[in-house]
């Protein structure tokens, strides 16, 4: 019974990475009608931005002291990070092929996504490039600058595996024998908070209205006086903070992120919106909570290498049972 | 004074396809005007083209003496110009209120804007009964009364009516077209587009004929009505 409870706790854990990120999916979906693919890594830059922003602050020892501040302002940096950019993939990759085929968005869905892991990957190089800059003996930094640069280049990005600074360590508490750890705790509530705030914004804000009228119908939205260009971008900007809070979480809870470390979790999530039923918000948030349970009852059965099958064979059953999802409605067409 | 609406030779294109070939018209303040024509003629293109849904490629469009021919959709509405489309275009998963919500979108006076809710239930009492439902959930007659009143949210000088009469049953046709006409007298100036040549004569002060993208001919109703080519083409008199 214990067992399965700290299981239980386990899939939600899991579960709240792929429901926020799903919903990224979701909601541009929604408005846009097209997959993201780039989302996944927009999820990873929110891990390196949260990543980076929890080194300075262990390092110069306010982590230490202030560890509730410092975890607001890690996850701020992520969340932030990712939105500006999903806000700027939209508008430089996305936008200018808003009337091109699907063929030509997804293209350059799939070139974003590998040019974001490939930057992050080479900010090092760009911070000892940029410092380097000189004409003739003139350097055009002074050298304080060129070694800050070349610092925060290193510690933001970088080919290798980063360590994320363990916040809240291995300890947890103690419920009638289950023990949950501290990081479970913060994740599975964040995870809930967020998702309850999005669900207010978009049941009952104008710009949740705005942008279930623009998901529905762009040109009427626009014979509204809706701005349907800047209500796609703070949709780009919601899903992708969102995406990014669920990067500082991946942080926390396995401690080390890569510049890959999106694709998985991207594809999965893209499976849980797809369950849910994608363009549907509180479908994301199940399809997200149930794939999780999935991995991790899995694992009771099958050797723990089959659990990113699971996912898959889940993708492809509901694709040919139900392809709109569990909550999707009829035709796919409800959205948001 | 100068017209209200001012539409200086425009053509507008889908593509290579020529809609408009140089359509000019006028509508004053104060005035219900009509477009009439068959179907293709170019109705629905030159309302779209009015509210920057398209933007036309020769001609200008003056409104309240302010060129606005290139302005996008979002910009159009708040300059005072609201659109009812053809075929209602209701948001149908929002409520009938938060339909009422986004016509009002432009604006950010809450207390007049629940008041003009008010009215617009006033108006069209059958809209206040389905207020919390779904506006997909409503008959053809309701979605146009909701895509009318949504459109008088935004408190335009002028709207602009595709259609209002397609699919309406007859007995909603003439409360309908009542409700046009006791908008107008509120002072809202009117454009309306229909192919039910008879109702749009009834009620409006004057007209227009548009035949494949031209307008052939215009004047007061009273005259359009005793036109020969108009009885003979759309009031289908022998
Ligand atoms: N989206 C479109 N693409 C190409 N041609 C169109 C499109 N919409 C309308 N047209 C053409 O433009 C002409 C005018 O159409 P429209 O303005 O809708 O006519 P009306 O509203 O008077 O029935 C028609 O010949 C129609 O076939
Ligand atoms: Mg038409």
């Amino acid at each position: 019974m214990q067992k399965i409870i700290e299981q239980l706790i386990n899939g939600l854990t899991v579960g709240s990475f792929y429901a926020l990120i799903a919903l990224g999916y979701t909601m541009v979906y929604g408005v846009l009608s097209m997959i993201n693919f780039a989302h996944g890594d927009i999820f990873m830059v929110g891990a390196y931005f949260g990543c980076f922003t929890i080194t300075q602050l262990s390092k110069s020892g306010f982590a230490e002291s202030n560890p509730a501040l410092a975890i607001i302002y890690t996850f701020a940096a992520g969340a932030l990070g990712a939105a500006l950019t999903g806000v700027t993939v939209e508008r430089l990759a996305y936008r200018p092929l808003r009337k091109a085929s699907r063929l030509s968005t997804l293209i350059s869905a799939i070139g974003t996504s590998i040019f974001l892991e490939e930057f992050v990957r080479l900010v090092p190089k760009f911070g000892s490039m940029i410092s380097s800059i000189h004409f003739g003996e003139q350097y055009i930094f002074p050298a304080s600058w060129r070694s800050a640069i070349v610092k925060v280049t290193q510690t933001f990005g970088g080919a290798m595996v980063k360590a994320y600074p363990g916040i809240l360590g291995t300890e947890g508490i103690k419920l009638g024998g289950v023990s949950i750890s501290y990081s479970r705790i913060l994740i599975m509530a964040v995870a809930i908070v967020f998702m309850v705030l999005l669900y207010l914004l978009v049941r009952f804000t104008k710009l949740g209205k705005a942008m279930r009228a623009v998901s529905e119908d762009k040109e009427t939205a626009s014979l509204m006086g809706i701005n349907v260009n800047r209500i796609i971008s703070s949709t780009f900007f919601i899903g992708s903070a969102l995406a990014g809070i669920a990067g500082v979480m991946m942080g926390i809870f396995y401690l080390q992120i890569r510049t890959t470390m999106g694709f998985t979790p991207g594809i999965k999530a893209f499976t849980a919106a797809v369950v849910g039923g994608i363009g549907n918000i509180p479908g994301a948030m199940l399809g997200g909570y149930l794939l999780g349970l999935a991995e991790v009852i899995s694992v009771q059965f099958l050797p723990a290498v089959y659990k990113d099958i699971v996912a898959f064979a889940i993708l492809i059953v509901m694709l040919i049972v139900k392809p709109t999802g569990i909550l999707g409605g009829s035709g796919g067409k409800n959205k948001l | 004074m100068a017209p209200l609406l001012q539409v200086n030779g425009i053509k507008t294109y889908y593509g290579n396809i020529c809609a408009l070939k140089g359509v000019t018209f006028e509508v004053n303040a104060g005035e219900i005007v009509c477009l009439i024509g068959s179907n293709g003629a170019g109705k629905t293109t030159t309302l779209k083209s009015i509210t920057g849904l398209l933007h036309p490629q020769e001609g200008s469009i003056f409104f309240n003496n302010e060129e606005i021919t290139l302005l996008d959709a979002h910009r159009i509405v708040e300059k005072g110009i609201s659109m009812v489309p053809e075929g209602r275009h209701v948001f149908s998963k929002l409520t009938t209120l938060e339909n009422l919500e986004m016509g009002a979108f432009t604006r950010k006076d809450r207390t007049a804007i629940q008041q003009d809710i008010e009215n617009v239930f006033q108006l069209f009492p059958r809209l206040k009964e389905r207020a919390k439902q779904s506006a997909g959930t409503l008959s053809g007659g309701e979605q146009q009364m909701l895509a009318i009143a949504r459109a008088l949210m935004a408190k335009p000088k002028l709207l602009l009516l595709d259609e209002p009469s397609m699919g309406l049953a007859p007995i909603l046709l003439e409360s309908i077209f009542d409700n046009i006409k006791e908008i107008n007298a509120q002072g809202t100036t009117v454009l309306l587009v229909e192919q039910n040549t008879k109702l749009a004569l009834a009620i409006a002060d004057r007209g227009y004929v548009l035949q494949t993208g031209l307008v052939s001919l215009s004047g007061m109703s009273k005259e359009l009505r005793e036109s020969e080519m108009v009885q003979k083409t759309y009031l289908g008199v022998a």
